[in-house]
């Protein structure tokens, strides 16, 4: 009996160890920065970060701005991968007034016990799903980060600049025009730790032209 | 009754593409797909393309705007399972990005929807019960796809439909049109008085004036001003909205200071097919003024008290000493 006890009692802690790797990994905590901004290109424009809910804060932020997709872009267009994450939001106009747009966004990996997922968010209006300009004809813009050993111990999230760079190595790949780095987004964040974010980008987004 | 509903609430999309082709700036056609010797009929796996000369030293907006003008008839056969796009670009820089979903209603019709977006006619959607069916878009080119001399524009559909699913033909009045009207463009002027500052529970008069500084209707442009809740209210109209705005519209907001602060407050005027200026007005609300109409009668009752006790005093004592 006492020993039937002890294997339930490993099997209930094992089960809660468990849960608690899984949400763990995938609750997002809120960070804050001190580069958040507005953007414009001509009669567009949008935030330099998304955010964990529907308030500007710079309290509230999830990650930096770090891809643009342009000249015939649109959020289907811009994702490549086949899993999801969890919910955040981007904040844009593109002239009818300023807007939030949910995204789950687009991911490699569904939850990492060991290793990385790259993992992009990708932001429009809803109504529209892209923006145009004459400057930037089709676009929507992405946040970008990893997420580091999601289902299992040791979690965190991060290296914005990674998931920018692997993302874009995707799409150089497949015969895209690439523009690594291509403009400053305002959004610089040195190597940081902040609760379960890992802050890492140098600011200048990479710009891909779908064709 | 159900399909007649629906049938009710479609739009009908010649008469929604004549009206949106209505709305495209007049200008001079450059080049058409009429002077082409052949006209093209496009499908997911056959882009086409054409060839079309703009004038040495050609570039967008100086001076000069160059448009698309779109012209194409739709043939849907089958469902697209996804969401469908064709696309127009001008030397590899996209002009159009349409999109076309075809799906089947339980009745077995199928129900095409399309939606574009440009600097036009901002975001059109329509619906349709017809298999074959015209649509005509309008845009401005991006300032990449324009240059002196040589240019292709190429039409293709980007579908993982079945082939023979959706089909385009791309009508012969299809242009490049060069015009001197602008995209939409919207100014803002704000005003109110600047020489003294507002009072907590003054109201405070907003005058504003929009224009829409090209000849091309801005669409569902709204005014509104922008302020932090817990320093003013509005008192009557908080926004004004205009269906269509040619020339210029003027109005004002009145704003209720609820505290003493110091601010900065907004008006904002926003269109889907144009830019959206916002004014910006520094404002130093100032405590609430204490010579309202009752603290004067406040003191015009205890001054006449006073007055009346000063008389009674001095009869008082003209008694006493008479």
């Amino acid at each position: 009996m006492a020993e039937c006890g002890r294997v339930r009692l490993f099997a209930v802690c094992t089960m809660c160890a468990a849960v608690v790797a899984l949400v763990g990994g995938s609750a997002a905590q809120s960070a804050s920065t001190s580069h958040l901004t507005l953007l414009y290109i001509n009669e567009d424009s949008f935030r330099n970060y998304d955010f964990l809910s529907e308030t500007v804060s710079s309290s509230n932020v999830d990650w930096p701005v770090t891809l643009l997709f342009w000249n015939n872009a649109n959020v289907n267009k811009a994702k490549i991968f086949t899993w999801t994450g969890s919910t955040m939001y981007g904040r844009m106009n593109n002239g009818s007034g300023y807007v939030w747009d949910s995204d789950k966004g687009s991911k490699d990996v569904l939850c990492p016990i060991i290793g990385d997922a790259h993992h992009y968010r990708v932001y429009a209006p809803p109504s529209t799903d892209r923006m145009y300009n004459v400057s930037w004809g089709y676009w929507v813009f992405a946040t970008s980060h990893i997420d580091h050993n999601e289902c299992g111990f040791g979690s965190y999230s991060g290296y914005s600049d990674r998931t920018e760079n692997y993302v874009a190595t995707q799409f150089a790949n497949a015969g895209y025009s690439v523009a690594r780095d291509w403009a400053s987004f305002a959004n610089y964040e040195p190597y940081r730790v902040q609760g379960d974010h890992i802050w890492s980008n140098d600011g200048y987004a990479t710009a891909i032209r779908l064709p | 009754v159900t399909l007649l509903a629906v049938a009710a609430a479609l739009v009908p999309i010649s008469d929604q593409a004549a009206a949106s082709s209505g709305n495209s700036p007049r200008g001079v056609r450059v080049w058409q797909v009429g002077d082409a010797p052949r006209r093209e009929l496009i499908s997911p796996r056959h882009a086409v393309s054409w060839i079309y000369r703009l004038p040495e030293g050609a570039r967008q907006g100086s001076g000069a705007w160059y448009v698309l003008r779109l012209h194409v008839k739709i043939a849907v056969k089958h469902p697209t399972r996804s969401l469908a796009y064709l696309s127009a670009s001008t030397s590899g820089w996209t002009a159009a990005q349409i999109e076309l979903k075809a799906v089947r209603t339980r009745y077995g019709r199928l129900l095409t929807s399309t939606s574009s977006l440009g600097l036009v006619n901002g975001l059109v959607k329509q619906t349709t019960l017809e298999k074959v069916f015209p649509l005509r878009f309008a845009n401005y080119l991006q300032r990449r796809g324009v240059k002196g001399g040589r240019n292709t524009l190429k039409v293709g559909i980007e579908s993982a439909a079945a082939p023979g699913a959706i089909s385009v033909r791309v009508l012969a009045d299809t242009a490049i049109v060069r015009t001197r009207t602008p995209p939409p463009s919207l100014s803002l002027h704000v005003t109110w008085r600047a020489h003294a500052s507002p009072h907590v529970g003054a109201h405070l008069p907003i005058h504003w004036r929009v224009t829409n500084r090209s000849t091309l209707p801005a669409f569902d442009v709204r005014v509104t001003p922008v302020f932090d809740g817990r320093d003013f209210k509005t008192v009557g109209s908080s926004s004004s909205v205009f269906e269509r705005l040619d020339g210029t519209r003027q109005g004002t907001f009145t704003l209720l200071p609820l505290r003493s602060v110091r601010t900065t407050l907004f008006v904002r005027a926003e269109s889907p097919n144009a830019n959206s200026p916002a004014a910006a007005i520094a404002a130093v609300v100032l405590p609430r003024q204490s010579s309202s109409k009752a603290d004067d009668w406040r003191v015009r009752i205890a001054g006449a008290l006073v007055l009346a006790a000063g008389f009674a005093l001095l009869f008082l004592r003209r008694r006493s000493h008479g």
